[in-house]
């Protein structure tokens, strides 16, 4: 991984606040349950690929240990490439990726 | 007997011969007004559908008086009165007539006021009369085998929707447009709406072109009418009803239109640990499929029911074919998730019940639901393919697009739930479907069970569960094994998954520490961890809510009402300068106000009021949550902090 080309910056999660619902086990009324700031390291247009990188961690440490990606972290490892393509940044291998979403950190060009 | 048959002939020449007209009643008016009325009289019946002129054969005359509202006309007799106040607007004309300052409607100038207020009243005369739609000769000869109980014509309320056999209701119209639901429908109004219960919401939220559109079905079709007449941006803006109402007509009053639909929606990024609203483009060209999503049952009341979502199988953009291959990019694919509008903080379980909120749409990624359902509720999640051919996945899509930004009906657990909703949109995916569209179900699993039997979808088979793109299994099995490893390597004798939840952050520390030392495990270990944060930082949450949300006037009740205002997609101060769909340009100025919200101050003011924030919550927690609960947030932080540095450093020394 080269680092001039590559920089891993952590996610950071900065719980605010919080919100949301008292009925939180009743589906109907799911909505976020906490309102929190995830630090802007990513341009706004990347929120939804934070998103997404929050939502496979889990998956992503299991599979450094079984060696096999779920179909959620092989799309969310797909769609890194793809989002990120235009962004002059060399692409890591899907096991390094895998590992900086496992790691709670992310690719962004320096 | 001559004589009646010649009456006869001449008489079927006559209306043969004969369209609509549209005459002026010059009474009142000064003689160098008479003129520009009666051209812009004459403007108006220029404007019309042929097709309209042709089905209502009669003349109407136009007069002039003192009016409270600015037009009125009768079901009965062929007179459409204006107010007298338009007649200034109507004599600058259209290029000097002053602009409208006054009005709710989407009209720039009180000469399209004027117009449009003509339009308005002529269209009721339309929607009043007794004109045959397709299938009305059918539906009578329905009701004469099932019912002759036939309520008199042009009456909007009264009994008959209970008398009505379902079978005759779907025949199409009574007599009236705007009684045909598939023209309700088309305006996303809500079952209860259809039945003359409209709701008057929070104008903020309705994109309406205008809200009187709001006070019955048959000002619904006016003011629509209007609109696809007049504006050019209608049929991108309300592409559904725009279709509705060009067939019906068999008419585009704007063929060179170079509109573009916005295709916007907000998506929700809400987690239990995040929060964000992302404005994203849905392209209904790269939907592959609309799957019925269904969580299983899950602990609680409600949750006994499953829940009703629909998926968008949205194709990422690298590919260059929308097919099957899109099943894949389950990254970019999008949940339509029809839920209680929550916007006041404090839920009520009787509200819930008396449909005191609105019901409406939730754009989610199908990443989150998957979590939220098999990690956090531990429920599996089914994924079953509707059968749409293209034309009906766009129109589909579309329609939900269009739904998102104006749909509000009223929520009830068990009458109006997400499963009665979703089956709402379902029923018109393919309009001629009748026997489909006059089922009713109240639950999840009785809405696939309909698509199913219907034709629409199909059981899951043993493929389907072994690709994983269908069929998302509980965490429960996966946690378990988990545990068990935790169980032999710590010694410990954890029986259940929820017992490790349950347990003290002091012994999962221990844990920890016996874990760290043999460099075995921590990933198990490391999972667990983070989900028993998460429900840790959702209780301190909902702690915090129920309190504050007795607290009306704290400075943290109303920063979370703000919040959640946004959480809940309740955003609509931000689109009102238009109606329907937002076009590109609001979408700009939609992103900039928000962009704006947060630099309006200074980097380090946000950061000082950030810290605030964070301090009157911390300290918040402590007050109601103690000590020990906030000191255990914190450890179980810390824990997944570290056992996250410790096995990375693992994997760097194998």
């Amino acid at each position: 991984m080269k680092k001039s080309v590559l920089a891993l910056v952590g996610l950071k999660l900065v719980l605010v606040s919080s919100v949301a619902h008292a009925l939180r086990d009743k589906d109907v009324f799911f909505v976020s349950t906490v309102l929190t700031t995830v630090s802007p390291f990513l341009p706004t247009s990347s929120g939804a690929i934070k998103n997404d990188i929050v939502q496979v961690q889990g998956d992503a440490i299991e599979a450094l240990e079984t060696g096999v990606m779920s179909p959620q972290l092989k799309s969310v490892v797909d769609r890194l490439r793809v989002e990120l393509q235009g962004e002059d940044i060399k692409l890591a291998s899907d096991l390094e990726i895998v590992e900086m979403i496992a790691d709670g950190q992310l690719l962004q060009d320096n | 007997m001559r004589s009646i048959f010649l009456g006869l002939i001449l008489g079927m020449i006559t209306q043969s011969a004969f369209a609509l007209t549209v005459k002026l009643d010059a009474q009142g008016l000064k003689k160098d007004q008479i003129l520009p009325v009666q051209s812009f009289v004459k403007q108006a019946e220029s404007m019309l559908p042929p097709s309209f002129k042709a089905r209502l054969d009669k003349e109407i005359i136009v007069s002039f008086a003192k009016l409270e509202e600015l037009g009125r006309t009768y079901r009965t007799g062929r007179n459409v009165y204006l107010s007298s106040a338009l007649l200034p607007a109507i004599l600058a004309g259209p290029h000097k007539s002053a602009k409208n300052t006054v009005y709710p409607a989407h009209h720039d100038t009180m000469y399209e006021i004027a117009l449009g207020t003509l339009l308005h009243e002529i269209s009721h005369q339309y929607d009043f009369s007794s004109i045959d739609a397709p299938g009305s000769k059918e539906r009578r000869e329905c009701l004469a085998i099932k019912d002759d109980t036939l309520r008199p014509a042009g009456r909007d309320k009264g009994p008959i929707d209970n008398k009505m056999p379902a079978e005759c209701a779907w025949k199409t119209h009574r007599q009236n447009i705007s009684d045909d639901p598939l023209f309700v429908y088309s305006l996303s109004w809500g079952e209860k709406e259809i039945k003359n219960k409209v709701i008057i919401a929070d104008d903020q939220v309705h994109r309406s072109p205008n809200p009187y559109e709001f006070k019955s079905k048959a000002e619904a079709f006016a003011v629509n009418f209007e609109y696809f007449m007049m504006d050019s941006e209608y049929k991108c803006r309300r592409p559904t009803a725009f279709k509705y109402l060009q067939k019906h007509f068999d008419f585009d009053p704007f063929p060179q239109s170079t509109c573009e639909a916005g295709n916007n929606v907000v998506v929700n990024l809400s987690t239990a640990l995040s929060n964000a609203l992302h404005f994203e483009q849905i392209d209904p060209a790269r939907v592959y499929q609309v799957h019925y999503l269904l969580a299983g049952d899950g602990q609680a009341m409600m949750s006994n029911w499953g829940h009703s979502m629909l998926r968008l199988v949205i194709c990422a953009p690298n590919r260059k074919e929308v097919g099957p291959e899109c099943m894949n990019d389950i990254a970019y694919h999008r949940v339509v998730s029809y839920r209680a509008g929550v916007a006041d903080l404090a839920i009520d379980s009787i509200k819930g019940l008396t449909g005191g909120y609105a019901s409406q749409i939730f754009m989610l990624p199908l990443l989150n639901v998957i979590n939220e359902y098999t990690k956090l509720e531990l429920r599996d999640l089914y994924s079953y393919p509707i059968n749409l051919n293209r034309d009906e996945v766009q129109d589909f899509v579309t329609r939900v697009i269009e739904q998102f930004w104006s749909y509000r009906g009223k929520y009830y657990f068990i009458t109006n739930n997400c499963a009665v909703e979703t089956f709402n949109i379902l029923k018109h995916v393919r309009p001629g479907n009748t026997a489909f569209a006059s089922e009713k179900t109240l639950t999840p699993k009785g809405v696939r069970d309909l698509l199913i039997r219907h034709g629409f979808s199909r059981h899951l088979t043993a493929q389907d569960f072994k690709d994983k793109t269908y069929f998302w299994p509980s965490k429960q099995g996966k946690f378990m094994f988990q545990l068990k490893e935790i169980n032999t390597l710590a010694g410990t004798s954890i029986p259940t998954v929820q017992a490790f939840f349950d347990q003290s952050v002091q012994e999962d520390a221990r844990i920890f520490e016996v874990l760290k030392a043999q460099r075995k495990g921590l990933s198990s270990f490391l999972i667990l961890t983070m989900v028993k944060l998460e429900k840790y930082v959702t209780r301190k949450n909902m702690v915090i809510l129920d309190h504050e949300s007795k607290q009306t006037d704290s400075e943290i009740y109303k920063m979370l009402q703000k919040k959640a205002k946004e959480a809940f997609g309740l955003i609509g101060q931000y689109y009102k300068g238009g109606y329907g769909i937002p076009d590109e340009k609001e979408v700009v100025l939609s992103k900039k106000l928000m962009t704006e919200k947060d630099e309006s101050v200074s980097a380090i003011e946000n950061k000082k009021a950030f810290e605030q924030e964070m301090a009157r919550v911390e300290a918040l927690s402590e007050q109601l949550l103690g000590a020990d609960f906030v000191k255990a947030l914190k450890s179980l932080e810390e824990m997944s902090k570290e056992a996250i540095s410790e096995i990375k450093l693992n994997r760097n020394r194998k």
